[in-house]
């Protein structure tokens, strides 16, 4: 599978920092598999080798997502290189329970980085990725108070008294009873 | 420093929670204006099924939803003896929200509101127009008391507002024999065919045109319908018209006829052919007339 198949892509991430990654992984990111088409689709098409490309093309810049997270991110992409596909139509039933201890070990990261993890998910078009990150962030909503929650993100609540009252008010019909 | 989370990623978050936890996302929105911002649209999806089974959440949905109305709709209702308590405006107009909805639920709610109070269905009416005509998102409809809108042209409207409905349910088509019938049946003809793809579809008394519907159905939507149930349908169809549905509904899983009548074995053949195997078909209370 792998052999002449290989090609290695440049990232740079917001400092500037150079990631050598193989394209197979660098494609799990549907912004970066469509940008690389763009690229081997036009100008670059006659190139038959594309390892080639690694000199004649820059390394695409991540001005969004610093190295550490960028690091991250490829941790995760080659982990998860040979997963299928996940089709854009599943917003059915999501459960949390079913993340695998592998995942479950990535996300154990502290709050800011997990967040930003969801950011570059989100801006390099993992699914996957979003999905889990998501996912992480919803176990540690679920089941807390109002103000649990603000404990736990850090969150000023800056709601009026009125305000807070008024929400409260306005959404009283989902109470048990 | 924690970055913040932008409104629509909070929203994918809360998706992961699930919209039935109603009480994390009511939790949930009172953490700060932010949140608040971005997970009342995921709570107001679909209340009257929420509390369909809670009296006291129907009891205070409606007067949150009257709160919404604009001034010259209290005015209308006011005038036709339907009294609207005083409300502060409301923080959202939790009306655009919907995505879900059900008339006979509204009005169920709107009963449960408001026992003594005649003109019940003038509100529901309204409300259910309001829906309609107001929300982008619909996408689950069911109509259970057709009847009722002979006078505002309800089919009409659906069809000019909507055309990303999944799912379809309506009852008491041509339950009673009138001149409008026939109408009806192009209406509702009309709104299946401007559908993209509807995923289920339930279409109960049908007296007379289920051909037409039947045919609608096929021409737009053989691909992508999982769910057919008819109810209380007159199959007795002239010609040789059920030969065409034949293999036509490819990604079915479940086709129910309950109580339908005018099916015989070679029209149910014709239904089922080229159908998955693990289709469930019901047909318990059909009367199988011989060939």
């Amino acid at each position: 599978m792998a052999g002449a198949d290989q090609k290695m892509i440049r990232l740079t991430s917001s400092e500037g920092t150079e990631f050598l990654v193989e394209r197979a992984v660098v494609e799990k990111s549907v912004l970066l598999k469509n940008m690389l088409e763009d690229v081997g689709e036009s100008d670059l098409g006659t190139i038959a080798n594309l390892t080639l490309l690694f000199f004649f093309i820059p390394a695409i810049p991540l001005a969004n997502v610093t190295g550490p997270i960028l690091t991250k991110v490829i941790e995760y992409c080659t982990h998860h290189r040979d997963d299928p596909v996940v089709t854009q139509e599943d917003d059915g039933r999501k459960s949390s329970a079913d993340i695998d201890d592998w995942d479950k070990e990535f996300c154990k990261v502290d709050q800011g980085t997990l967040f930003e993890l969801i950011l570059a998910a989100n801006y390099l078009d993992i699914k996957p990725l979003l999905d889990l990150t998501c996912k992480t962030v919803a176990n540690m909503i679920r089941g807390k108070t109002p103000e649990e929650i603000r404990k736990t993100f850090n969150i000023e609540n800056d709601f009026t008294p009125e305000e807070e009252a008024q929400v409260k008010k306005e959404n009283e019909w989902c109470e048990e009873r | 420093m924690t970055p913040t989370l932008p409104q629509e990623i909070l929203t994918e978050v809360m998706k992961h929670v699930g919209e039935n936890d109603l009480m994390t996302l009511q939790r949930s929105i009172l953490v700060c204006r932010h949140w608040c911002r971005a997970i009342v649209p995921l709570l107001w999806r679909k209340p009257f099924h929420h509390t369909h089974r809670n009296t006291a959440g129907k009891r205070k949905l409606i007067p949150v939803y009257l709160a919404c109305l604009k001034e010259e709709e209290k005015k209308y209702l006011t005038a036709n003896d339907f009294p609207i308590p005083n409300s502060k405006p409301p923080l959202f107009n939790y009306i655009t929200y919907l995505q879900w909805l059900n008339d006979f639920y509204v009005l169920d709610a709107i009963s449960t509101w408001s026992r003594k109070n005649r003109k019940r269905r003038l509100l529901s009416q309204l409300l259910v127009n309001k829906f309609i005509t107001e929300c982008p998102k619909l996408r689950s409809l069911h109509i259970h008391t057709l009847q009722q809108y002979r006078e505002s042209d309800i089919l009409s409207k659906i069809t000019l507002y909507h055309t990303t409905l999944e799912v379809l349910h309506v009852k008491e088509i041509t339950r009673f024999v009138s001149e409008t019938e026939n109408d009806l049946i192009v209406g509702l003809v009309n709104l299946i065919k401007s559908q993209r793809a509807l995923k289920e579809v339930v279409l109960a008394g049908v007296l007379n045109g289920i051909d037409k519907l039947v045919l609608s159905l096929r021409a737009k939507h053989s691909r992508s319908l999982k769910k057919i149930k008819f109810e209380d349908c007159d199959f007795r169809v002239k010609g040789e018209i059920w030969d065409l549905v034949s293999g036509s509904f490819v990604n079915l899983e479940l086709l129910n006829f309950y109580g339908c009548y005018g099916l015989n074995t070679s029209t149910l053949k014709m239904w089922t052919k080229g159908l998955k195997a693990q289709i469930h078909i019901d047909f318990s209370t059909v009367e199988l007339s011989a060939t």
